[in-house]
């Protein structure tokens, strides 16, 4: 079986700080493919997101864990701490 | 000897007496003390005596950019304003961007200190060496918008920057601000009822002087770094200003909502940063020598037929008609985002926008005036205020048109409002009959919008800030520091960046131990105006509504708060039992003649 056959694909979008990781001149949502079994964590790695910890997931619309695994047609949204002002 | 960072040259106005007088304190006191709340402290020890009325003629307020302020490099157009704050009773210290610091700096004056009170309203103008004592009855009275357009009208030079009071300030209200450049506020603390008490109306100035720098190459160096780097480092800042990540807040629980009670609130996504600039923002301004360019600036018209600029462009309108917001009065951050919506429970962007326009043409603090009214619609809700004490008013949360009501009215001291006017713990002690749970203030000032429930790296800050509840972390070394030297929280310096713009700009040569030894001297100073003012321990601590549980997070324990409060005790060397510092401390960081008027305090 064709491994590409077996890659998910997901929606991304990046918020607050966190946008620095989009490309120049990407405003999201992006579409990502990835590996089956791929969980949010292997995603935030593959983005150069250091700040895990600081970093809220939001899964389709819900509130998820670094540690969830991603399915195909998933809607991730990225958020980074907020700063005041 | 050459200096650098600093002209060596500070400005004393007495109003009182309607006199100025220069102080040349020497090099050593500005590698001491560097500025911001270091020269906030140090005056209030000097001449504010033991005891002395925040609105009275024996407070002073302290006008102080740091060395950095007025560097060629982005976020060097910060500055502080101090003073006894009228809001806590301790020390009151507020930071402001924008372009009116620099142009302190760049007119040839480190810092200004004014005492005294006048007897009719007056405003100063200081055009590089000249300074004068002006009459400002005319301008008494003015919003800030028409205030400025007068004098600079009056004074005939486009480029004079203007720091200045509101209604607000003239009517001291505790929680009034300073604004400069019409939308950049020194607003925590209620510096603005001090000016107002002191019937000094604006500080007008012109400069035409860069301040000497140590190493100019170094600072280009960095200023090229900052723009050349935007998208990898500032984007968001650059693209939304603050207020971008609200959703993400929301979903994890610590968004504000409803006097800090419930940390998710409907319909955030209709008033973010996003929202804005979709919908009501025109542009995006910068502050002194910066290209990050993070303030945001809406524009709406009340009117249909109205909502074309001359250039054509569609301008964003009210869909219900009531509401025309001004665009020189800039647009509402993170902060003022939640406090003057989700945390009111208020959804609807336009009436967000025109509250945060009120505050700003009112000046007034929109995270004080928020609060508490937030504060005062959990009383009403609970039925502690009936509408007979409001005067008929409905303090009903999610109701805006009672919000921009009731800032009118705080602003002008009218109804209801002369008595939110005072800030929430007041209104409290007024109340009584249980209403200090519903307060979120640490030290008498009312909590910024980063729940310590959720953010537990804001626990430190408000806890221990000498301001009080305040979120820009004036406790710990970086935050402390880049509001002593004047450096903006918002560029992503690493802390050798930021030591290299400080040594670029004032030849000093400091390493990040000299830089934590200034940031505990002027914490430790600042600490001694609380405890001459009879702070003790007990104050730092967060009220009952912290220690509650939110639907997601824990309340914070009585354990967690004391660990908090007592390493940092033990760190910056104040007694654990206490917090005041110790004998040995102020002798190891050569405040003693600081201290002087503390000595009864203090134990070895």
């Amino acid at each position: 079986m064709n491994t590409a056959d077996t890659n998910i694909a997901i929606s991304l979008n990046l918020f607050g700080d966190l946008r620095r990781y989009l490309p120049p001149g990407q405003d999201g949502p992006m579409r990502i493919t990835c590996a089956p079994g791929t969980k949010v964590v292997d995603l935030l790695r593959r983005l150069g997101i250091a700040d895990e910890a600081e970093t809220a997931i939001s899964l389709n619309g819900e509130l998820a864990s670094i540690t969830d695994v991603l399915h195909d047609g998933d809607e991730v949204v990225l958020f980074g701490p907020t700063a005041g002002g | 000897m050459e200096q650098f960072g600093f002209w060596n040259k500070i400005l004393h106005v007495d109003l009182s007496h309607r006199e100025t007088r220069i102080e040349e304190p020497g090099p050593a006191f500005y590698r001491h003390y560097g500025g911001g709340r270091g020269f906030i402290a140090h005056f209030i020890l000097k001449y504010v005596p033991e005891g002395a009325d925040p609105l009275g003629p024996n407070n002073i307020l302290i006008f102080a950019p740091g060395v950095v302020t007025g560097a060629p490099v982005p976020g060097a157009g910060r500055h502080s304003v101090g003073a006894m704050s009228p809001l806590t009773g301790g020390y009151g210290e507020s930071e402001s961007g924008g372009f009116w610091g620099a142009e302190l700096k760049r007119s040839g004056w480190d810092a200004i200190v004014v005492h005294g009170q006048a007897d009719t309203p007056v405003y100063l103008w200081i055009n590089g060496d000249a300074v004068e004592i002006r009459d400002a009855s005319h301008l008494w009275g003015k919003v800030t918008g028409d205030a400025e357009e007068a004098i600079i009208e009056e004074l005939g030079d486009p480029r004079i920057r203007v720091a200045q009071i509101g209604p607000a300030g003239e009517n001291l209200v505790r929680f009034a601000a300073i604004g400069n450049d019409l939308n950049e506020f020194a607003s925590r603390t209620g510096m603005g009822a001090v000016m107002g008490s002191k019937k000094l109306k604006a500080i007008a100035v012109r400069g035409r002087t860069p301040v000497p720098m140590a190493d100019q190459k170094v600072l280009t160096g960095i200023a090229k770094w900052v723009s050349s780097t935007l998208e990898q480092n500032h984007r968001s800042f650059h693209e939304f200003g603050t207020g971008d990540n609200m959703q993400g807040k929301n979903l994890q629980g610590g968004m504000p909502s409803l006097n800090y009670r419930l940390g998710q609130a409907e319909g955030v996504e209709l008033i973010d940063a996003r929202a804005i600039r979709e919908q009501v923002r025109e542009d995006m301004k910068a502050c002194y020598a910066c290209s990050v360019r993070c303030k945001k600036v809406v524009h709406i018209e009340q009117r249909e037929e109205d909502a074309r600029s001359e250039k054509g462009q569609q301008i964003a309108v009210d869909p219900l008609g009531r509401y025309r917001v001004d665009p020189k009065y800039g647009g509402p951050e993170y902060e003022s985002l939640a406090s003057l919506g989700s945390n009111l429970g208020i959804k609807d962007i336009v009436a967000v926008c025109k509250s945060n326009e009120i505050c700003n043409y009112l000046g007034m603090d929109t995270i004080s005036a928020g609060a508490t009214i937030a504060f005062a619609m959990e009383c009403y809700e609970k039925g502690l205020l009936t509408k007979e004490d409001t005067g008929g008013l409905e303090l009903n949360f999610r109701d805006p048109g009672v919000v921009v009501q009731l800032l009118e009215m705080i602003g002008y001291r009218q109804g209801y409002g002369d008595l939110l006017a005072e800030g929430s713990q007041r209104v409290s002690e007024r109340l009584g009959q249980g209403s200090e749970n519903f307060l979120t203030t640490v030290k008498g000032l009312e909590l910024a919008m980063h729940d310590p429930r959720h953010v537990a790296g804001m626990r430190g800050s408000y806890l221990l800030a000498p301001t009080g509840g305040d979120h820009m972390g004036q406790h710990d070394t970086k935050g402390g520091m880049r509001n002593v030297v004047g450096m903006c929280h918002f560029l992503r310096y690493d802390e050798q960046q930021a030591l290299d713009i400080l040594n670029a700009a004032t030849g000093w040569g400091v390493d990040q131990d000299d830089y934590f030894e200034l940031a505990r001297r002027t914490a430790t100073l600042a600490r001694l105006v609380n405890v001459r003012a009879g702070f003790t321990r007990k104050d730092d601590a967060f009220p009952p509504r912290f220690h509650e549980d939110l639907p997601m997070h824990k309340g914070i324990t009585d354990e967690q708060e004391a660990a908090i409060v007592e390493e940092f005790y033990q760190r910056y060397g104040w007694a654990i039992d206490t917090g005041i510092p110790t004998a040995a401390t102020i002798r190891e960081l050569g405040i003693e003649e600081d201290a002087r008027t503390v000595a009864s305090f203090i134990h070895a």
